[in-house]
């Protein structure tokens, strides 16, 4: 599937849409990812680092929608090239500067 | 009969008197010209230049390597920024796949005396 977008428009964590988008999450939910990756190094049983999940989840899905909703045509591009190029980001560059032009890094 | 018009001396008695008509060198000679060779001897050796060029080749796999280990960080980094959220949705199925076991394990056993739901199953971090 090479769409970035399910039925509602909201877009979904594949694998492309994630690594295109994985500078802007290690930036934006760094916080809670460093919580759960915490709370996982203390003990590792998924039941009970399950609300700091929900937090990631939350984070990353809201930050995915905001992107698209900034930059969509750019992200969808470099979604598309992500996926043709299996993540690579060295063959993307092109798109990737479009996309951080128009949704910068601050 | 035209070298004759051309070539002609005053009193010839026949063709064969006729003043030579050739090209040659200018009156005190041409200029000496330089033919020998002027290769000289120094300059580095064969093994200076093959050093500078292994030194040279080194560098650039180097600097190539470089180039590299930055491409690796950002594939790594990204690996790292998207990892919690891959592994939350994990959690997230695996709680509810577990849950799900464990009712059927206890609906399938309840007539077993004795029997403790999800002892059997030796996972190093679930004690449920």
């Amino acid at each position: 599937m090479s769409s970035a977008v399910d039925a509602t428009g909201n877009p979904i964590p594949t694998s492309a849409v994630l690594t295109a988008s994985a500078k802007h999450i290690g930036l934006r939910c760094m916080p809670e990812n460093v919580a759960f990756l915490k709370c996982k190094k203390n003990d590792p049983n998924p039941e009970k680092c399950l609300d700091k999940g929900r937090d990631v989840t939350r984070c990353v899905i809201g930050l995915l929608k905001d992107l698209h909703q900034k930059c969509q045509k750019e992200m969808d591009d470099y979604v598309g090239c992500m996926y043709y190029y299996t993540n690579e980001f060295d063959l993307c560059r092109k798109e990737q500067e479009a996309f951080e032009k128009v949704c910068p890094l601050k | 009969m035209t070298e004759t018009m051309i070539r002609k001396k005053p009193g010839m008695a026949s063709v064969k008197d006729m003043p030579l008509l050739q090209d040659g060198p200018p009156p005190g000679g041409f200029l000496p010209v330089r033919f020998a060779r002027r290769i000289s001897n120094t300059g580095p050796s064969a093994m200076a230049i093959f050093r500078c060029f292994c030194l040279g080749g080194m560098y650039q796999v180097g600097q190539g390597n470089k180039i590299r280990r930055a491409l690796k960080e950002e594939k790594y980094a990204a690996r790292r920024a998207i990892l919690p959220i891959l592994q939350a949705e994990e959690d997230e199925r695996f709680v509810s796949e577990w849950n799900k076991y464990l009712d059927y394990e206890a609906d399938v056993m309840k007539d077993v005396p004795g029997w403790k739901v999800g002892e059997n199953v030796k996972l190093g971090f679930l004690h449920r």
